[in-house]
């Protein structure tokens, strides 16, 4: 089957490899219908995710149709539509009796860090991704939801990651009615957070990026947002105390993670690994929160450490949240804002490629050409 | 001293005080159909333990042992793992060296990372000498030294 294929650091290709098979009793395997580029694939071609082998598929945002079931698979059957989680999750262990199937205990030999997710590294269990003809999808019973008959596979896509993480970013935030959100990123998890923001009663959200294009996609998503190039902002902490007459914002959220511009220092020690990848985002997040706000992480950074101002949010009684995304619990309420229209996940793409093109399509979406926002990646079978 | 009702209505009024400006104050009930908490699913400390949907099992199956899975020294097998790219040449020495560090120690993660970076070089390595035009630059190479050597 043809899939993408790590070949070290920032390179990537499209290969033959061999076809998944059922490994555990409660696997399927997927035949891929859609599936999309990440940010965090980024962090992985860039090589800053220990533990990143060579020949791995990446991919863990992907839709497709049943086409295998393993023996004790009891609620999938061949030839249903599915959407799968990044999370592979047990459904039973201490955290995911909790809600917490990001971190769940059953799906990760390889680290204490996290649970199993799908094609980001050996750091997170070591499963194959699904920027792939076929893929395997341990835990058929707990993880992916069936898609409504009425809807396409690229209206619910990103109920796979990138939605339930902007919406969960928002949801930790605790957004009182009428607070002010600062959303660090235009990027596709941003889009989905500042959305969130709005829906979770936010009075104001601004959101800070440096691309132009993105800037105005932003503000065509969700129309109210406010905007700031940092690029033309000399100061973006400065700039957005002024906004909120001197005192910060209630709720920073970064969606940035360690490829963040705008900080020489950070981007030089990321470049050095003396750090893992720029923290620019997350340090303008504690800059800019006001006093007792909160601040809110869902870029994601790799190990083992970044410099950031940790004193300053102690000094400010900041209130840091942050998490993997444990999607599975957010899947039902988001589909319910998809289905009313409230939230058109599907408006963020902004190109479709074969995945025989996915090396053209990394490194425009890693070089930010043609105003690229979201890369939807699609299999031949599925053309 | 205050009772707590009335510290918590201070508190509130305290809070609604960092409102922003009325001019951003408005939102539509459709903007903020959220804002009810209770139509919020994600906070985990209101979660009552309880399987996830469609579980059916109170410990999962075990997926068998492959060859070459490496274990972090705080776990063990877990109920399922990726099972491709076993480590392998020097990166894989490497990798398995890291595996007996915890990963709560910064030298776990940089002999990843060198591990990492020392299996593109294999790679390249590896793909270079599939490649016809190597030999021939290599062969290339060999000539011209022997002829230099002549002349000199």
């Amino acid at each position: 089957m043809l899939a993408t294929s790590y070949r070290g650091k920032g390179r990537i290709r499209v290969e033959q490899k061999p076809e998944p098979r059922i490994e555990h009793p409660n696997d399927i395997i997927l035949r891929v219908t859609r599936t999309a580029i990440c940010g965090s694939d980024l962090h992985l071609l860039h090589g800053l995710v220990p533990d990143t082998r060579v020949g791995c598929t990446f991919g863990h945002e992907f839709a497709g149709v049943v086409d295998e079931v393993g023996p004790s698979v009891a609620s999938l059957k061949r030839g249903d539509r599915v959407v799968v989680p990044f999370n592979v999750a047990c459904g039973t262990c201490f955290y995911c009796q909790r809600g917490l199937t990001s971190a769940c205990d059953n799906t990760n030999p390889c680290s204490t860090i996290g649970g199993g997710a799908f094609g980001y590294s050996h750091t997170t269990g070591g499963y194959e991704g699904g920027q792939a003809e076929r893929v395997r999808v341990p835990f058929a019973d707990i993880g992916p939801m069936k898609i409504p008959q009425d809807m396409h596979e690229e209206d619910v896509l990103f109920l796979s990651d990138i939605l339930p993480t902007g919406y969960q970013a928002a949801e930790m935030g605790a957004i009182k009615p009428g607070e002010t959100v600062v959303v660090f990123g235009a990027g596709p998890v941003g889009l989905f957070a500042q959305k969130a923001a709005m829906l979770q009663g936010a009075g104001r959200v601004i959101v800070v990026d440096q691309l132009g294009y993105r800037l105005e996609k932003a503000q065509a998503f969700t129309p109210g947002v406010e905007i700031i190039d940092f690029r033309e902002t000399k100061d973006v902490v400065a700039a957005i105390r002024r906004m909120t007459d001197g005192r910060g914002a209630d709720v920073c959220i970064d969606c940035v993670g360690c490829e963040a511009q705008g900080n020489f220092m950070h981007t030089l020690l990321g470049k050095l690994m003396l750090e893992a990848g720029s923290a620019t985002a997350i340090q303008w997040a504690i800059d800019c929160a006001r006093k007792g706000g909160n601040v809110v992480l869902v870029g994601v950074y790799g190990p083992p450490f970044n410099l950031v101002n940790i004193g300053t949010a102690m000094n400010k009684g900041l209130t840091l949240r942050m998490a993997q995304c444990n999607v599975k619990r957010y899947m039902p309420t988001l589909l319910e804002h998809i289905r009313s229209g409230r939230i058109d996940a599907k408006a963020i793409i902004s190109h479709r490629f074969p995945l025989e093109d996915a090396e053209l399509a990394y490194h425009l979406f890693a070089n930010k050409l043609d105003d690229c926002i979201k890369c939807v990646l699609i299999p031949p079978e599925a053309a | 001293m205050t009772s707590l009702g009335s510290r918590m209505k201070l508190l509130e009024e305290a809070v609604n005080d960092l409102a922003p400006s009325p001019k951003h104050a408005g939102v539509s009930p459709e903007r903020a159909i959220d804002a009810d908490k209770a139509r919020r699913p994600g906070n985990p400390m209101e979660h009552e333990p309880a399987p996830v949907a469609n579980a059916h099992w109170l410990e999962p199956d075990q997926q068998p042992a492959v060859p070459g899975l490496l274990i972090d020294p705080d776990r063990k097998l877990t109920a399922t793992f990726g099972t491709q790219h076993p480590p392998r040449g020097l990166s894989g020495m490497l990798r398995r060296a890291a595996y007996r560090v915890p990963d709560y120690r910064v030298r776990r993660w940089a002999m990843l990372i060198l591990a990492d970076r020392i299996e593109g070089l294999e790679a390249t390595l590896a793909r270079s000498v599939k490649q016809p035009a190597t030999w021939l630059a290599i062969a290339g190479g060999v000539m011209l030294l022997v002829q230099l050597r002549r002349r000199a």
